[in-house]
């Protein structure tokens, strides 16, 4: 399913359904958040026996990057660790993966150790790759494009309480899609999502207090 | 600066009512000697000093009634080089807490109010990692969101318990932070025990009449001040029977670890609620009077909290002593990670049987709760045994 925002296509054709399939038990909610992920998940989709719905992004398909040689299928059950890192997790997934590794580039250079999570998989989640990057991080940060409330956001902060609540040393923050229309304007549109620089604005404010 | 404060004369004492200052700012006063009178409801009473050294000031005057506790003069150790200008300020500071301290005493509903804005902020992890390392954390200043205490500040405040000015740190707090701190710690090391070591109790009762006999001999030779408590005794006997059984004598941490030095932790219970348990060293090697020598700085000063860290960490296993009252019997919780606690009730008259025929003895209930990990009913049985035998041989400890 074609879907996202950022190429002023305006209310009309400017959505993250996401969360709204990820609902519906049973059925499996993928997002291509990389070059080899759109070349391999579909592959994988089409042997699988259960109803897969993948999301690709209108805003990421005229980005260019090179991928193996022997990219093929991947697997749709796991979320990935795009960018290991020690003082922050982001979580997040589709268009927010290339945002959040060029946040966590500009930020390591004032030391700031940030890791990226992809989740790929929006339904069902994976727990344990969650959890690990929490209780190795102990800071979380979750972005996604989609309105913020009852979202995936929601559902994945929800997770970490229930089973890292031990793990955390401050609240999880996130950044999601402002609830308005998308606007047409250009500028209008970009503040409505999350951006790079509101990553690392987020992130510095989160981690100044181990700075003082 | 030693702190000289209403004494608590028996658990129902709540305050007492300064009569007489039997000393003067200037004075030198030693251990023993009576400062003062005061009255309580039991009575006037003498109060006696705990410490050597020089009376700085009388914080309270004669005819106030003050509850238990309460500072009620300051005295200068003897060698101190605390500078004067240090002194007056120490003094000023103090004066200042006794104010505070009568201010709350006539103005209770005050700390209620205060309750909710009390609360602690702090992350999940880091009051876990409090716990785990032993940290009070009401003594942290968070530096996270909103106030709160982070992993940082409890890392650093951990590393800074290594260092010796924490010790200092620690005494330089107030009382009742300190107060809350040992409950807070007792709570959860006796959590910690209850939830992770598999007790097992034993009791042994052991006839008195010649251990007693032979102390009143041994005291009527002594002058007043060097007399022995029967405590010592079981003290020694302990040590010696930790001696023969030295599994009794260890800490359990993934595995049992034998200690070589026997540092009996005694048990001293606070005025205000909560018990600390400052160590014996080296018991095993000590004389009867050596170890009432210990026993006479270490007490007060337990009471008073100022304890040496080496004192408060370095304990193998602890003796629990109810002493003089009616209560027969005590089962210890073990403090991790140590594998046994021996519980003395009080020396109680009763009736014993022994070569067929009854009468009646000073008995004493001696209990050890040990740690089933670590060692079984065999070991216990031995370790009780032996300090049985001791105590029927009271003229060889």
């Amino acid at each position: 399913m074609n879907s996202g925002i950022g190429n002023q296509l305006a209310a009309q054709h400017s959505h993250s359904w996401e969360p709204f399939y990820a609902h519906v038990p049973g059925l499996k909610v993928i997002s291509a958040g990389t070059h080899e992920d759109a070349r391999g998940m579909l592959a994988t989709a089409l042997e699988s026996s259960d109803p897969v719905i993948i999301f690709e992004y209108t805003s990421l398909l005229n980005t260019q990057s090179e991928i193996p040689l022997n990219s093929g299928p991947v697997d749709i059950d796991k979320a990935k660790i795009r960018r290991a890192g020690k003082d922050l997790s982001i979580i997040t997934y589709g268009p927010g993966v290339y945002k959040a590794l060029a946040a966590a580039k500009e930020l390591a250079s004032s030391g700031i150790d940030v890791e990226v999570l992809d989740l790929r998989v929006l339904n069902p989640i994976d727990n344990e790759t969650i959890m690990d990057s929490v209780a190795k991080t102990h800071r979380v940060l979750v972005v996604e494009e989609a309105w913020r409330s009852v979202s995936i956001s929601s559902e994945i902060i929800s997770r970490i309480m229930e089973h890292s609540f031990y793990e955390l040393d401050m609240p999880i923050q996130r950044l999601c899609g402002i609830e308005v229309p998308i606007p047409y304007a250009k500028h209008m549109e970009d503040a409505s999502i999350p951006q790079q620089q509101d990553i690392v604005d987020t992130i510095l404010k989160m981690m100044q207090h181990d700075r003082v | 600066m030693i702190e000289f404060n209403m004494p608590s004369l028996g658990a129902d004492m709540e305050d007492g009512t300064l009569v007489e200052w039997r000393v003067k700012p200037g004075d030198k006063v030693q251990r023993g000697d009576i400062v003062a009178d005061v009255d309580t409801q039991k009575g006037l009473i003498e109060i006696e000093v705990f410490d050597e050294g020089i009376i700085e000031e009388l914080i309270i005057k004669e005819g106030e009634k003050v509850p238990v506790g309460t500072l009620m003069a300051l005295i200068i150790p003897e060698g101190d080089s605390e500078s004067s200008e240090e002194k007056t300020e120490t003094a000023g500071k103090k004066k200042k807490l006794v104010e505070v301290e009568r201010e709350a005493v006539i103005t209770p509903p005050k700390e209620k109010v205060k309750q909710s804005s009390d609360r602690v902020k702090i992350s999940p992890l880091a009051r876990k990692m409090a716990e785990e390392n032993g940290i009070d954390i009401s003594t942290l200043k968070g530096t996270g969101p909103e106030g709160s205490i982070t992993k940082k500040d409890v890392e650093e405040a951990d590393a800074l318990k290594k260092t010796p000015q924490a010790q200092k740190a620690i005494h330089e707090n107030k009382k009742d932070t300190m107060l809350h701190g040992v409950r807070s710690a007792i709570a959860s090391a006796m959590s910690k025990s209850n939830r992770e070591i598999p007790h097992f109790y034993m009791e042994t009762k052991i006839d008195m009449s010649k251990a007693l006999a032979w102390l009143q001999e041994t005291n009527r030779k002594r002058e007043v001040k060097d007399r022995l408590l029967y405590v010592v005794l079981l003290i020694k006997a302990m040590a010696k029977a930790l001696e023969k059984v030295p599994e009794v004598n260890a800490y359990w941490e993934n595995g049992l670890h034998l200690k070589e030095a026997i540092n009996i932790g005694f048990a001293v219970s606070l005025r205000k609620g909560g018990v600390v348990i400052p160590a014996i060293h080296g018991a095993k090697e000590k004389t009867l009077t050596e170890l009432m020598t210990v026993l006479n700085d270490l007490i007060p000063r337990a009471k008073a909290l100022k304890l040496r860290s080496s004192e408060l960490s370095e304990s193998t296993i602890t003796l629990t002593n109810i002493g003089e009252g009616n209560v027969a019997t005590v089962f210890g919780v073990i403090y991790p990670p140590q594998v046994a606690i021996v519980g003395c009730g009080s020396i109680i008259d009763e009736a014993w049987a022994e070569n067929g025929s009854l009468s009646s003895r000073p008995v004493i209930h001696i209990t050890l709760a040990a740690d089933h990990r670590a060692i079984d009913g065999y070991l216990g049985r031995q370790f009780l045994t032996a300090m049985k035998d001791h105590l029927q041989n009271p003229e060889m400890l």
